[in-house]
């Protein structure tokens, strides 16, 4: 098969998920993922889940490339998350790319997740250039693109939205991610009660407004008023740094992306910023907006397009790896 | 006779007329995205908040604008029009000239500190130089603290803004923030090493 585009393979390995997807220049073709999942009222225990992660790598790899027609052998470059993330999950992603780079001899390329969440989020608004509001259960950041690096404006100073939603879940006896189901709890919500709201500067801190949260859980007041009060609360804090950066920047597009960009709450509040600013709003569809292979493919791609490779020996992981650290070669 | 000339993050800033001066005019809008009696009550303390440190400031010789009015119910203040211009543009088209205010950003932060009283909100847009005078604006977020940690806050927004926004200039500039400040008051080295620590303490730091 002598097809004129490129291909590359991407494996998503930071935390619950492991994922593998093939991806054209143009074109998700497969995007397949088995999330793992701990018991009700825990939190993601990390060998438990790189144990998952190495039971099932090998189905989702078949999945993969069964499921994008392509033959290993026609892909041009094998992509991994390097990081940030859990160690021991994020070695297993790493293994399994190595091990496929070496045998079918493919470059290797090192994907920071983060970026994979903004990129792909672009991937479907292109944006020429965007505010980034990326939320998920590692980060809560807003960025911008400046002189060859996306630069944080602003960020959590401790607990991100999903870790904030996953710990008032776990007091719930709910799973994580909990996000999903705090977000139904809120809906039925009804009375408003007043909450902590810590916004520094640009910078948003959750911590404080968990702890109370909790309390109020532990003291019996409705479930639904105060998973309903924390969204209110935390969203507002959210929308209120991303206007800042709005204001600050004068840019004209915000793209909302990560996990907990698939909460319509919170869509719903960044998009009413865009009428006073005059921007306009792009989101991650639903079924990108998770950690997934695609994220990984597609940066793993605009890596190889500009000969951004790592050799095997020097392909290690990073538990900690800043946005603001990862050299942008595709964009000027 | 108004215009409109800043949609700012939180007010909308006019250029008006007030008793037949030329004022700005800053109105804080309803905004969209707060609960009603949350909306009410941060835009009603923030207009405080701002029409007193201006004012109080003042006493310490750092240059503000004139407040001539201030309704907290509607969100309003008029205050003296500066007509400057802002170090955000400062420093991308004049970098030596934007060195010297950068120290005295830092100086004049250090006298708010040593009297206990935090910007709260000190990016380069909030820094007006006109006549090479340096104006600092916006104290909505200001508050009264004695806390080492809440001026090591101050100092790291600061440093975050001109990471983000003037990397090319960040190691310069940033340095002559800490000469400045570490000029006036005592206390400078305890709270950068504070800044450090918060730095520490962030997402995916690496140290």
């Amino acid at each position: 098969m002598n097809e004129n585009r490129l291909l590359c393979l991407g494996i998503e390995s930071t935390a619950h998920t492991f994922s593998v997807a093939i991806l054209s220049e143009n074109k998700i073709l497969s995007n397949e993922k088995e999330v793992y999942v701990p018991p009700p009222g825990e939190g993601i225990h990390p060998y438990e889940a790189a144990q998952h992660h190495l039971k099932k790598a090998k189905k989702v790899l078949q999945d993969a490339l069964i499921k994008s027609k392509i033959s290993i052998k026609d892909v041009n470059v094998i992509a991994f998350s390097a990081g940030p993330g859990l160690g021991p999950c994020l070695r297993v992603g790493a293994v399994v790319a190595r091990t496929l780079a070496n045998y079918y001899n493919k470059p290797l390329t090192a994907v920071n997740h983060a970026i994979g969440h903004i990129e792909l989020a672009n991937f479907f608004a292109k944006a020429k250039d965007p505010v980034v509001v990326l939320v998920s259960g590692g980060h809560t950041l807003v960025s911008t693109y400046l002189f060859k690096k996306w630069r944080i404006f602003g960020e959590t100073l401790d607990i991100t939205l999903g870790q904030l939603f996953d710990q008032l879940g776990r007091e719930l006896g709910f799973n994580s991610p909990a996000g999903k189901y705090i977000e139904e709890l809120a809906i039925k919500g009804k009375k408003y009660l007043e909450m902590p709201y810590s916004v520094k500067g640009n910078n948003v801190s959750f911590s404080g407004l968990l702890t109370y949260a909790k309390n109020l859980i532990k003291k019996g007041y409705s479930k639904e008023d105060v998973c309903y009060s924390v969204q209110e609360t935390a969203f507002a804090m959210l929308t209120e740094v991303t206007e800042r950066l709005l204001a600050f920047s004068e840019k004209k597009e915000i793209i909302l992306t990560g996990g907990v960009a698939a909460n319509l709450r919170l869509q719903e509040m960044i998009r009413s910023l865009c009428k006073v600013h005059n921007t306009k709003f792009y989101v991650i569809p639903k079924e990108f907006s998770g950690d997934c292979g695609a994220q990984i493919a597609l940066v793993g791609l605009l890596q190889y397009k500009t000969n951004n490779l790592v050799d095997i020996k020097d392909s290690v992981i990073r538990q900690s790896w800043r946005i603001d650290e990862v050299d942008v070669t595709w964009r000027d | 006779m108004e215009r409109l000339i800043k949609i700012g993050a939180e007010a909308n800033i006019y250029l008006s007329t007030w008793h037949g001066l030329k004022v700005i005019k800053k109105v804080r809008r309803t905004k969209p995205y707060w609960r009603e009696e949350l909306d009410l009550k941060i835009r009603r303390s923030r207009t405080i908040r701002e029409t007193y440190y201006i004012n109080l400031v003042k006493k310490f010789g750092i240059l503000t604008p004139v407040i001539y009015f201030s309704d907290p119910f509607k969100g309003e203040i008029v205050m003296e029009y500066i007509k400057g211009e802002r170090v955000k543009d400062v420093v991308e088209k004049d970098i030596t000239k934007s060195y010297d205010l950068f120290y005295d950003i830092g100086r004049k932060l250090a006298i708010m500190h040593a009297h206990n009283i935090i910007h709260g909100d000190p990016t380069t847009s909030n820094f007006i130089t006109k006549e090479d005078k340096l104006y600092i604006i916006d104290f909505g977020l200001t508050f009264y603290s004695q806390r080492i940690e809440d001026k090591a806050v101050d100092l790291h927004l600061l440093k975050q803004v001109i990471k983000s926004a003037h990397p090319k200039y960040f190691e310069e500039t940033f340095r002559k923030v800490i000469d400045g400040y570490s000029n006036v008051y005592p206390l400078a080295n305890k709270i950068l090493e504070n800044v450090k620590e918060i730095e520490r303490r962030g997402r995916y730091a690496t140290f």
